[in-house]
Formats: structure tokens, C-alpha cells, sequence
């Protein structure tokens, strides 16, 4: 039997308005001879109203409206404050660690200023190169890029590749 | 880098609480919802792109889609169902024993529509995850054939096979009286 012809499929295409004027005219009249599409009719007819009653419940919370502007860039102003409370526990950090810590970090009089006074910059992440310098982003897509471009260099840095090959790519 | 924001902006957002009833329905668990809904706009961004500008809410509803199938994959094997699994069931052709085709329809059909919301709700959380979706497409998210189609890549017969054994299992167990 073709799918396209069974009457218990297309009770359902009916249903939900798929058929064309034509179509849907020819099959009320195969609906009026048959009392068992019909009454499959009537029962799909009911299960499509008790559905209509569960529309309402799912609202998406607040919280993940935010949490997708922040992961895209559109909320870099509301982030701003993340970055100062980073920076204010940075300095706890800071005055709390050792004094092994302490003396290996040897934090300069700039160091402490910097963390007390944090540069007006839009950058929430960072991470490091093997050569010691970091790579500072302001949304969270530019971080997991930077952070492909790191594990590039990192395999890069590894493995040296044999001339002629192409280094290898990042995923995505 | 400014132009793609606001085209996600006007693209995306507008139709954030759709992916997350799609994802809700998908996941069976809010907070799993949350995450995979991150993840599908992290995905549209960057696939913003590429967007033709024809259905917005199709679109992303697709990310989403496929979002949570790897998501879940991922996270949980042992609740989702295989999708090797859903083909079997498929081709076992036609399942008339689903739902009761003959016998008196307004009694049952009256039980059906007045079953109240938790009993629909664990109802279609016990579909397969492919007859769930394509259920939730329709008749939660008000897509056409085609567009269920365009979301989960495959063609409208199965679609329309996907939907009726979903609504048919519905049926059967909202028809009967509870115990």
C-alpha cells in the first residue's frame, strides 16, 4: 500500500488543514461513507483541543534571555560589573595568598593599582599562549575562538609539521 | 562583528521561547532545556551568517533541534532513544492495534479532549523522541508538513507516518479510563 493513499494518514493531513480544497472536499465525502475515519476524525479533532490547553506553559526564564545576550555580545555594557567584582577578588586574591605566593608573584605597585582601578576595557576572558602572553575577549564566542587558536598553537608548538603539510585546522 | 548582533537580534530573540518549549519538550528537564538552548544560539550566531532570511523561527528551530539530539547524546545515552531504533519501529508498517479504529467515537473522543493537562503531558514525555518532536512541531509549535520536514530532514511521508503514530498512542491511552 503507497502512503501517499492511506485514509489513516491522511485523516490526519485533514485534520491539520494540509489538504488542498479539492483534496480535503473528496475525502469529507470518503469520511461520510467510512463511520471509521470519522470517528478517527473525531478522536484526532479532541486530542488537538486537549493539546491547545498545554500551549501556555513554557516561558523562557529571564535568566536565559541574559545568559544567551551575554554569550553573543549584545550585553557587553550589563557585563561591565562582572569585570570590576573580578577584578575586586582578583585583589582579595591578592592580599590573601602566602607569602611563597606572595614572593613569586612579586606584585608591583602597578599590579595592585591595576587591581584596584581597573582599565575602562570591554574584555570578560582571556587566555594564555604558549609564549606567555594572553589573548583578551570580550564575548564569550571571540573567547572560544581565541581558545582554538591557543590549542593551535600549542599542537603547533608540539609537533612541528614537516614542510609542506598544512598545520592542522580547529574544529568548527 | 556589530551587523551580526543586530541581525541576531531581530532574527533570534524574537523566537527564544519557542526554542525553549522545543528544547523543554526535547529534554524533559528545565535546566538541560537552558543549556541546550545556549548552546543552539551560540550555533545561530555563529551560522547567522548564512541565514537566507526566509524562516527565522524553522531555522533556528533546527539548530535547536539538532542541538539537543547531540546534546543528549552526549550528556545521557541511556533515556534517549536510538535513532536506529526509531527506524525499526517505522518500518514495521502500519500499526493498527495503536489506537482502536472501530467501536462507538464520541465517548472516547469526549475522554480524550477532557484529559487533563499532567496526564497529556507524561502522555507525550513517554513518546519516542522522534514521534515526540515531530508532535511538538505540529501541534505545540503550529509548523506546516513541510517545514517539520525542513526541521528534522526527512521527507513529509514521514513526517505524516511520525504523526500519526504519535497522535495514535496518544489516543490509545488518553481514551481509556483511568483506573
Amino acid at each position: 500500500m503507497t502512503q501517499a493513499d492511506d485514509p489513516f494518514l491522511l485523516v490526519h493531513a485533514y485534520c491539520d488543514g494540509e489538504l488542498d480544497p479539492a483534496n480535503a472536499l473528496a475525502f469529507e465525502r470518503r469520511m461520510a461513507a467510512d463511520p471509521r475515519l470519522a470517528a478517527e476524525r473525531d478522536r484526532i479533532v479532541a486530542l488537538k483541543r486537549a493539546m491547545t490547553r498545554l500551549k501556555p506553559a513554557a516561558l523562557p526564564p529571564a535568566a536565559l534571555r541574559s545568559r544567551v545576550e551575554q554569550a553573543v555580545g549584545l550585553r557587553r555594557r550589563a557585563g561591565r560589573p562582572t569585570w570590576s567584582a573580578l577584578a575586586a577578588s582578583v585583589g582579595l586574591a591578592v592580599i590573601l595568598s602566602t607569602a611563597a605566593t606572595w614572593s613569586v608573584l612579586a606584585p608591583g605597585r602597578a599590579g595592585l593599582v591595576a587591581a584596584l582601578y581597573p582599565a575602562d576595557v570591554p574584555f570578560l576572558y582571556f587566555v594564555a599562549q604558549p609564549d606567555g602572553k594572553h589573548i583578551f575577549s570580550a564575548t564569550y564566542v571571540e573567547h572560544l575562538a581565541a581558545i582554538q587558536r591557543v590549542k593551535q598553537l600549542r599542537r603547533a608548538a608540539r609537533a612541528p609539521q614537516p614542510p609542506g603539510r598544512a598545520p592542522p585546522t580547529p574544529r568548527r | 562583528m556589530n551587523d551580526e548582533r543586530t541581525r541576531f537580534a531581530n532574527v533570534v530573540l524574537p523566537h527564544l521561547g519557542d526554542a525553549y518549549a522545543l528544547a523543554r519538550w526535547l529534554a524533559r528537564n528545565d535546566s538541560d532545556a537552558e543549556d541546550i538552548v545556549q548552546e543552539a544560539c551560540l550555533r545561530a550566531f555563529r551560522g547567522i551568517a548564512g541565514f537566507g532570511d526566509v524562516n527565522a523561527r524553522a531555522w533556528l528551530l533546527s539548530i535547536v533541534r539538532n542541538t539537543a539530539f547531540t546534546w543528549l547524546k552526549k550528556h545521557r545515552d541511556p533515556r534517549l532513544v536510538a535513532v536506529e531504533n526509531i527506524e525499526l519501529v517505522e518500518a514495521t508498517g502500519p500499526e493498527r492495534d495503536e489506537g482502536p479504529f472501530a467501536g462507538p467515537s464520541s465517548p472516547e473522543a469526549s475522554l480524550i479532549e477532557r484529559a487533563d493537562a499532567a496526564r497529556l503531558e507524561a502522555a507525550i514525555g513517554a513518546l519516542p523522541e522522534e514521534f515526540r518532536e515531530t508532535l511538538v512541531l505540529r501541534d505545540l509549535q503550529g509548523l506546516d508538513y513541510r517545514a517539520i520536514a525542513e526541521v528534522t530532514g526527512v521527507p513529509i511521508g514521514t513526517v505524516m507516518s511520525r504523526l500519526a503514530r504519535a497522535r495514535r498512542r496518544l489516543m490509545a491511552q488518553l481514551g481509556k479510563d483511568t483506573e
